[in-house]
Formats: C-alpha cells, sequence, structure tokens
C-alpha cells in the first residue's frame, strides 16, 4: 500500500481491463441480449415499433427509479415512493375528473400533497431519528390505505387527455416525447450529483453522517432536501403516469417499487461502479425492460417479469459487493 | 498429527518453535508486499512484530491468518507440522492458533459471561444455557489471571481495558480447554493497545506475560516502541516487506528499533525555537462541556497548546465543545469575533476560522469509501474548481498539489481513502483543513495508530501552520507527543483544569507525573 515512491500517473492510468468492463459490463450485456432477441426474432424485435415501445413505455419507472435513488445517495430508503406515485396519479385524476379544475392547478395540488409527504416522512426520520426503512414502510403502508380510501377503490379513467396526446402521442425520430422529458430530468439529476458541489455533499451525507456532520455540512438539510426530492419525483412519476395511461389505478405503485429498487442497484453497477447514479438508473431501466420485452415476444409467460426483476435485484446488489471486494 | 508432533518436539531437546514462517512472500498485483520473510516464534516468549503502516505487518498476520495465501515458496509450520498455505480457519483452530484484533470481535451489549459461553460451545449444539453456571465459569477463568471483572455486565459497561483482557482471556481460555493445554500454542494480539490510555496498558502487559509463561508463544503487533521495551522478549521488525531486524530483549533500545523501523536515524527534530513572545489570538471560556467543569484558559497566536489528563478526566470533550460537535456552554473568542458555545455548529466554527481533527479517523475523520480527491477537496470546493460544475478528474488534477504538499503516498486522487495506511489517511484530512487556512485548529489525538515516520511528518506540517499565525490546541494521551510539539500542556482532572506545564520543563514525564499526581477532588482553578 505505502509504495515508497508510486508516481501519481502509474497510479491513475493503469489499463485495467477488468475495471473497463466493470464499468460499461451491463451496456455490453444489454447489446448482447439484444443482438439475442434480434437474431431469433427479426421480424418482431428489429421493428422500429418494438424500439419505440420499449423507450416510451417506461418512463414512469425511470422517474420513480430516480426519486428512489436521490434519498438513497443520501443514506435514507424510501419504501414509500410507490404508494406516493399512486397517491400523486390519483389526486391528479381526481382533482381534473371529480372536482374540475384546469391542470395547472390540478398539478400545484398534486405538488403540495408531495410536499406534505414529503416533509411527514423527513419528521420521523431526522427530527425524531426514527429508521427510515421503518417510517417509509409505515408511511407507504398508511398512504396505500389514504389511496383506496379517496379514491373509493376505482380506477378512474379518461383523464387529462390533451396531456396523454402530448406525451404519448406526439413523436420526435418516432418515440414518444415522454421518453425525452424522463431523459432530460436524469441529465438533470446526474449534473446535480455528480458535477456540483451539492452533490460532492450529498454524497458525503450518504456515505459518512459523522465525517460530513464535522465538515461543517448540514446533514438534517440535506436529507430532508432529498426526501422532499423524492415525493415530488414520485408524485411526478405519478402524473406522468396519468399522462402516459389516461388513467388512475389505485393499485398502480405497488408493482413498481421492486423494479424501481431492481433498477437503482444495477444501474449503481455501472458508469461509476459502486455509486448509485443516474445514467446507470436508467440504462437498467431499459436493460430489464429490454429483457422482458424480448422474452415476452417470444412467447414466455407474463411472470418472467417477476423472475427477471426479482434476479436482477439479488444479482445487481452481489455485484457491487463483490466490486467492493476487489477494491 | 499434532501428538507425532509433540513427541517429536519432547524427544528433540531443543523445543521446536511454536510458529516457523521461512522465505514469505506476497505479491497483490504488481506490488511485492512481503519479500522473503521468516519468523520464528518460541514457545514462552512474547514476540513484538514492529513497523510502519505498510511495512506488511498486516499482511503477515493475515497470512498466518489463513485469510491471505503467500507466494509460491515459502513455507509455514506450526509447532514442527508443515502446513498447506492458505491454512483454512478450522485448522488454525485445531492448531491452536487464537487471534485478537484491535476491534477486539466483542458485541458490546451481550454480557462477559456470554461471550465466555458462545466461544465455549466450540460448535456443539448446547442444548440448555444457564446463565448462573456460565458467570461462574467466565469468573473463573478470568480469575486464572489475577483478573475481576463482573461477568454479567455487558460489554460496553467495561473500560477499554477490561474489554481488551476480556477478549484475550477468553481466547486464552479456548486454548486451555485443547488437550495439550497452553503448551505451545500462539497468540495474536494484534494492536490490542491502541485505545488503551498508557498505564492501562500496563496490566494488559502482566496478563500477556503469564500466558507466555505457561507455554504459549505470544505475538504482539503495536506502533508504540516503548510498549515493545517493556514486555518484548525478541523482536522483528519489518520494513517494506523485508526483515530489517530481529532483536533480542538483551540488545533492545529505543534508538536501535527506531533506526530499524524507519531505516535511518532520525533527527532528533526539536521543533521549539525558543521561547515565543505571547501574543492573544484565543479565549476559551467554559461553564460547562460534557465531563468537562468551568474553566478559562487562551491560546497565543503560533502557540501549540496541549490538553490532558486520564480517560474520563474530560479533556477531549473540551476540543469537541469548541467545535459545537458536541454539546457544551461557555464562549469561543478567536481573534476579534466571539461565539456562545451554546448556539455553536460545526459549520458556525468552520465561519469562525476555527478546524477540528477527530479522533475516530475512520468513523469521523474520512469517509472511507470516497476517494482522496473527494475528502481533501470537500470543505474547500471553491477554491478548486467551478462548483456548479466540475468532473472527478479535474477535481483530482485541482487537489494534487494540495495533497503533495502534505506528501501523501501513494499521490493517487482517484483512490479511495481506505486503501491507505493511517499515517497517509490522516494527512489526506489534514491537507483538508489545511486549505481553509484555520485561525484555530483543534485536534483530538492526532497521531493514533500512526507510524514514527507519518508522525513527524504531521507534526512538521502542525508547526508550518503555526508558524503562519494560525493556533493549535491538541487534545491527546500521548504525552511524548505533547512534550514534542506543545509549548504549554493543560491538565485536567475529573472536569478541572488542575495544572499549567510550560517549557523549559515539559517532559513525558513530567506530563505524566502531573497528570497521575493531580489532586483527585480540587477546586476548579484558574490558571494565570
Amino acid at each position: 500500500m505505502s509504495t515508497p515512491a508510486a508516481p501519481a500517473s502509474e497510479a491513475q492510468t493503469r489499463p485495467d481491463v477488468f475495471a473497463i468492463f466493470e464499468r460499461y459490463g451491463l451496456i455490453l450485456i444489454w447489446a448482447v441480449i439484444a443482438v439475442i432477441f434480434a437474431l431469433i426474432r427479426p421480424d418482431v424485435f428489429l421493428q422500429w415499433g418494438t424500439v419505440s415501445l420499449i423507450l416510451g413505455s417506461q418512463t414512469v419507472l425511470v422517474v420513480l427509479a430516480l426519486a428512489l435513488m436521490i434519498p438513497l445517495v443520501a443514506g435514507d430508503f424510501d419504501l414509500s415512493v410507490a404508494a406516493n406515485m399512486t397517491l400523486g396519479s390519483m389526486v391528479f385524476a381526481i382533482m381534473m375528473q371529480w372536482v374540475g379544475v384546469s391542470m395547472p392547478v390540478a398539478l400545484l395540488v398534486v405538488l403540495a400533497v408531495a410536499i406534505v409527504v414529503g416533509l411527514v416522512n423527513a419528521l420521523f426520520i431526522i427530527w425524531f431519528n426514527v429508521n427510515s426503512l421503518i417510517v417509509t414502510l409505515g408511511t407507504g403502508t398508511f398512504l396505500g390505505g389514504v389511496i383506496l380510501w379517496i379514491s373509493n377503490s376505482q380506477t378512474i379513467s379518461g383523464v387529462a387527455r390533451p396531456l396523454v396526446n402530448f406525451l404519448i402521442v406526439q413523436r420526435l425520430f418516432g418515440i414518444p416525447l415522454v421518453f425525452f422529458g424522463g431523459l432530460i430530468l436524469c441529465l438533470a439529476i446526474w449534473y446535480v450529483l455528480n458535477r456540483t458541489g451539492l452533490g460532492l455533499r450529498i454524497l458525503f451525507t450518504g456515505r459518512s453522517r459523522e465525517v460530513a456532520r464535522l465538515t461543517g455540512i448540514n446533514v438534517g438539510m440535506i436529507r430532508l432536501g432529498c426526501l422532499l426530492a423524492s415525493a415530488i419525483g414520485s408524485a411526478l412519476a405519478g402524473v406522468i403516469y396519468v399522462g402516459t395511461s389516461g388513467a388512475a389505478d389505485p393499485t398502480s405503485g405497488l408493482s413498481l417499487l421492486l423494479p424501481a429498487f431492481a433498477a437503482v442497484f444495477l444501474g449503481s453497477t455501472v458508469f461509476t461502479p459502486g455509486r448509485f447514479n443516474a445514467l446507470g438508473t436508467m440504462a437498467a431501466v431499459y436493460f430489464l425492460t429490454t429483457g422482458i420485452t424480448g422474452l415476452t415476444m417470444l412467447g414466455v409467460q407474463t411472470y418472467v417479469q417477476s423472475l427477471f426483476y426479482g434476479g436482477a435485484l439479488v444479482i445487481a446488489v452481489t455485484l457491487s459487493q463483490l466490486a467492493a471486494r476487489r477494491r | 498429527m499434532i501428538d507425532t508432533a509433540r513427541t517429536d518436539e519432547a524427544a528433540a531437546a531443543p523445543l521446536h518453535p511454536v510458529l516457523s514462517l521461512q522465505g514469505i512472500s506476497k505479491t497483490f498485483g504488481r506490488t511485492k508486499v512481503l519479500d522473503g520473510v521468516d519468523l520464528e516464534v518460541r514457545p514462552g516468549e512474547v514476540h513484538c512484530l514492529l513497523g510502519h503502516n505498510g511495512s506488511g505487518k498486516s499482511t503477515l498476520i493475515k497470512i498466518i491468518g489463513g485469510i491471505h495465501s503467500p507466494d509460491p515458496g515459502g513455507t509455514m509450520t506450526v509447532n514442527g507440522q508443515v502446513c498447506e498455505t492458505p491454512v483454512s480457519g478450522r485448522q488454525i483452530h485445531d492448531l491452536g492458533i487464537r487471534f485478537v484484533h484491535q476491534s477486539l470481535g466483542l458485541i458490546p451489549s451481550l454480557t462477559v459471561a456470554e461471550h465466555f459461553a458462545q466461544d465455549q460451545l466450540d460448535g456443539a449444539v448446547g442444548w440448555y444455557y444457564s446463565p448462573a453456571r456460565a458467570a461462574v465459569r467466565a469468573r473463573a477463568a478470568l480469575a486464572a489471571f489475577d483478573v475481576k471483572i463482573d461477568p454479567d455486565l455487558p460489554v460496553e459497561k467495561l473500560p477499554a481495558v477490561d474489554r481488551a483482557i476480556v477478549a484475550i482471556v477468553r481466547a486464552v481460555a479456548s486454548l486451555e480447554r485443547r488437550p495439550e493445554g497452553l503448551a505451545g500454542s500462539l497468540l495474536v494480539l494484534d494492536e490490542p493497545t491502541s485505545f488503551l490510555p498508557r498505564r492501562e496498558v500496563e496490566r494488559l502487559f502482566e496478563t500477556t506475560q503469564r500466558i507466555a509463561r505457561q507455554g504459549a508463544g505470544v505475538i504482539l503487533i503495536t506502533h508504540d516502541t516503548d510498549e515493545v521495551l517493556s514486555i518484548a522478549d525478541r523482536v522483528t521488525v519489518l520494513r517494506d516487506g523485508k526483515v530489517a531486524g530481529v532483536v533480542k530483549r538483551d540488545e533492545l533500545d529505543r534508538d536501535r528499533l527506531v533506526q530499524l523501523i524507519v531505516g535511518h536515524q532520525l533527527a532528533a527534530a526539536d521543533f521549539q525555537t525558543g521561547p515565543k513572545a505571547f501574543v492573544p489570538h484565543v479565549d476559551v471560556q467554559i461553564e460547562n462541556a460534557g465531563l468537562a467543569q468551568r474553566m478559562r484558559f487562551n491560546v497565543g497566536r503560533g502557540e501549540i497548546v496541549g490538553l490532558t489528563g486520564l480517560i474520563g478526566s474530560g479533556y477531549a470533550d473540551v476540543v469537541h465543545a469548541l467545535f459545537g460537535s458536541r454539546q457544551g456552554s461557555g464562549r469561543l473568542t478567536v481573534g476579534d469575533r466571539t461565539a456562545a458555545l451554546e448556539s455553536l455548529t460545526p459549520g458556525r466554527a468552520i465561519d469562525l476560522g476555527v478546524a477540528f481533527i477527530p479522533s475516530d479517523r475512520a468513523g469521523a475523520g474520512a469517509a472511507m469509501e470516497l476517494t482522496l480527491a473527494e475528502n481533501a477537496a470537500v470543505l474547500s470546493l471553491k477554491s478548486l474548481v467551478n462548483p456548479l460544475f466540475f468532473s472527478a478528474g479535474a477535481l483530482e488534477r485541482a487537489v494534487t498539489p494540495r495533497l503533495k504538499d502534505v506528501s501523501v503516498r501513494p499521490l493517487a486522487p482517484a483512490f479511495e481513502i481506505s486503501r491507505l495506511s493511517g499515517g497517509n489517511q490522516q494527512k489526506v484530512v489534514l491537507a483538508k483543513w489545511l486549505a481553509m487556512k484555520p485561525a484555530l485548529l483543534l485536534l483530538d489525538e492526532p497521531t493514533q495508530g500512526i507510524d514514527i515516520g507519518a508522525r513527524e511528518q504531521i507534526f512538521a506540517l502542525l508547526h508550518q501552520l503555526v508558524a503562519g499565525g494560525s493556533s493549535i490546541l491538541c487534545a491527546s494521551t500521548d504525552h511524548d507527543q505533547l512534550a514534542k510539539i506543545c509549548d504549554r500542556v493543560l491538565i485536567l482532572n475529573k472536569g478541572h483544569l488542575v495544572a499549567e506545564l510550560a517549557r523549559p520543563n515539559l517532559s513525558a514525564s513530567t506530563i505524566g507525573e502531573a497528570v497521575l499526581s493531580a489532586p483527585a477532588t480540587s477546586k476548579p482553578e484558574k490558571p494565570a
């Protein structure tokens, strides 16, 4: 370790094939499975329609996974993102459909509700210092009850047609606009977390609270900010859900929590291995979707989704452990 | 297998060494960490293993423990029996080798008796656990070494030295249950004394020597040459992965050891340059801070003031309160600015020009999973890069001169800081704080667990800082270190400031005497 005079250049620029593979391994595997599907079913898989389906259908999951990732970087779990997303979609639909307000007003109400949820989470996690996993498991379940209550357990459909028209029907390069929205959000979060001083402070908060505190970082404010961003982000995912499906379904969020976790952890194995990162998270969502879409086209039953997401989560976490041990 | 080895041993007049390593090498990637190391530990001896961080000590211990596999070519012999490497955990257990690491491997919330009972199971099911019987057994095991510790206390309630003794006696108790008993077994103590006050170390050493007298071989790994002088029967010094020398007890002397460790004669560096004129700079008024009670003292511009006492005297609480990292009441004045300690937070302290290096490097000093660059830059990002847009590479380039200034080795800003030795980690932490040009630097045990060479470098950096007009307040129980770097030393006893020593009456022994002879119940005293 203390090689007496290791020159900096040698230490920094060692041509480590393994490290490069580690950094882009997921992308490579993604390419490999895409090629395999294309070879087996060139008739369906190689169609632009399929590509645009894969890209255009997953923005809800991308935004939800990003919302989950932000507090994870700061060291807090937020299991309430899925319920919060459903709540966002339901409040949005109720405001527009049953109350009959305009879309900007409905969006403001959704934002206000999300902020309240984020503050409640933060109150217990930061102020009362309760484990974030427990708090958000509780608030998430609680919100699940609230959703069924306010919606009378009904699906509200036919909501916000102009929004659906804008997000899904409008296309750029044949891809629904909603995809680009997700991409822009992902780049913005990547920029803040990976390229700014604020991002570095969030990283320190997540990796060692005590070090961060003794470096003068306001750890409480950082965590509060991240929990709020998570709540607002997941409510945004809810709005996008309504905007892509035209409906709000009181049970829609539940099935997305595990895929979001799988994407976040799988994403932490690429680009900057060992660190949660927005680009990796987005790549992981599309990697998982490609696999599932391909298998579905080959005629595999829908249970493959559970196999794929569950397996990916465990394998992703294992891979990042192995990477950490090697370092 | 062991039995035949034992009969051989009885036949041969000179006893087998408990452990004999021959020509052990280990290569990680391109670096050769160990290069043909020989080590022999005889029954009944306390064998100290000395060396810098990075000299290969820990790697050697990990090879003995079967965690690393050595390069082909070397042999490891235990009690005359050649072992295949890497040795498995089970085999190490059966061969009678036990390790007590710095972290001790105890669970804070469980009782002493539970720790002994768990170990005594030796993998058996244990259909019925009787707490009363476990306590009796634990008490007996401890009493065999004249140690009185209540076995029903949870480990977290014990003083640090008792925790270390529990860990050691537990390991020994498990060796004693072997058919051969303690004879021919090997106990490896990996820096068990790092976090102990000096006086307590003697108690630990008494226990250790008793163990050796019963026929076990003991390897003690330490940084502290004084400890070695007081306990070692023989010493092996490692430097840069090779054996720099093996010294017998009657040839031991401090200078020789230091020379073997660092590879050259240390210049007897005394940084003091005669008495300085006192220029008021920092004024501290404490009403209450943890264990520390009402006191008032000052630190001059360019002055290094030490703060010491027995564990529990509150000397460390003072520096924490002055940084706002623990509750306290009183006032801190730095230059012409004053802050109330009640409302002080680390952020405000930093605004005041106060920096703080805590004793717990891994938990509070540096974020171990982050890179050198990130750790060194987080506090003063603006002076290095545009905080609204920078890449990891840009940060690493910008921070390199700063790391070079404190001579971090290896100078690899992209490395995770956990890959560096303790001394180099501390240099990175120092670089982080030096960047803000602190008016007052607070230190809490700044060189704990750091080798001699890096210590000297850190001291030089501290003197460079005060030469620029800053002040330093250093809390420590390392009297050598205080005598070496401080202009004055304040001594606390039960929370009260009871004495002050200044040059030229400053030496490890005068400080030690003052700490121990401080009146046990003294009135708060106003120093001059």
